[in-house]
């Protein structure tokens, strides 16, 4: 089995991403605001998105913007948000 | 007429000519300045209730831990005091004649010197942790836009040093363990009972250091299986999300190359 620790880096980015959207909850969150608050390159996070919704953990949405504009809402799946609470929780001190 | 810009609550600009992200998405337009609608979007420290409350539980675990290692500090402070005290008893009981004594005496005084130093090490690495969690909350709530809370961040940040913690307290429980074969010489030490007062403190004394060095070393017993936990727990997930993500190699290397 692969080592986690060698993925340490991408996978702070995943939880970050993922801690993002669960403040956001059900309003979800525009691309770019997660890039900006993460800090990511908007071709790197274009990339990461891409995988965590390969992976179920959130989805992306297009919603009208203006008259002929479109942008992106992404919003944490009950997957994704598992996820992240698994990953915050400490030992059974936090019982989800 | 009301600038976007400026008003939040101002509608999505209608443009006839829409500019194009050509980075992201061909048909989506980006523009940090226009950010109407979503209370979330617009304030990122109005955070989801589900959140807050995670967050606060997570608080509450961090100061947990930083009250049960400071309990445990105190104890091993005490007892080295209580030591130093036992000592200087013992002397006045003329019990340190041979030089055997007081050499069992400095090494026990330097074991439980180390356990001490131990015990405030571990403090400060949980002090750290818990002031990291909720200076972010004070500076989020007192200065809007400019820290975030990052459970994320804390949480790597003790990942980091759950392997030092755990060897802080393997050295302890070792250095306890040296304590208490060498405790069991201290009834070897010849008395001389002609002060029943002072021998009878020096023998409760000698039981109440080693009583609390007892409770300290089955704290650190219990502290070991729970980072323990902690440590397969994050591995555990860390696996989970490696195995739904196949592609995390390019992605770890993008970050590199970025």
């Amino acid at each position: 089995m692969a080592t986690p620790r060698k993925y340490r880096s991408a996978l702070i980015i995943i939880q970050s991403i993922l801690e993002e959207l669960m403040k956001s909850g059900r309003e979800g969150m525009v691309k770019t605001h997660i890039y900006k608050n993460v800090g990511l390159k908007t071709s790197v996070g274009e990339k990461y998105l891409e995988q965590l919704e390969a992976a179920e953990y959130l989805t992306i949405t297009e919603e009208p913007w203006g008259k002929e504009r479109f942008r992106l809402r992404v919003h944490i799946t009950t997957k994704g948000q598992k996820r992240f609470q698994w990953f915050i929780q400490l030992s059974n001190e936090l019982e989800m | 007429m009301s600038n976007p810009d400026r008003d939040p609550n101002a509608p999505p600009p209608i443009d006839e000519n829409p500019t194009r992200d050509g980075d992201s998405d061909s048909r989506t337009y980006f523009s940090p300045a226009f950010t109407p609608d979503s209370p979330t979007t617009l304030n990122p420290n109005i955070q989801s209730l589900e959140y807050q409350s995670l967050r606060q539980q997570y608080q509450s675990v961090t100061r947990k831990n930083q009250l049960i290692q400071t309990v445990g500090t105190i104890f091993t402070v005490i007892t080295l005091f209580i030591e130093y005290f036992i000592y200087h008893l013992a002397k006045r009981l003329n019990s340190l004649v041979d030089r055997i004594h007081i050499l069992r005496f400095a090494g026990i005084f330097g074991i439980l010197f180390f356990i001490s130093v131990l015990a405030i090490i571990q403090l400060v690495v949980i002090h750290k942790w818990n002031t990291q969690v909720n200076v972010q909350t004070r500076k989020t709530s007192k200065a809007l836009n400019q820290t975030q809370i990052s459970l994320t961040r804390s949480q790597y940040h003790i990942i980091e040093q759950i392997k030092f913690i755990q060897f802080l307290i393997i050295l302890t429980l070792i250095l306890s363990a040296i304590f208490f074969i060498l405790y069991r010489n201290y009834y070897v030490i010849p008395i001389n009972t002609r002060f029943p007062v002072i021998f009878r403190l020096y023998r409760t004394l000698l039981r109440l250091s080693a009583f609390l060095c007892l409770i300290y070393t089955v704290f650190e017993i219990a502290q070991l299986r729970v980072w323990t936990k902690r440590l397969k727990i994050i591995n555990r997930i860390e696996n989970r999300i490696v195995e739904e993500i196949p592609e995390l190699d390019e992605l770890t290397r993008i970050l590199k190359d970025n």
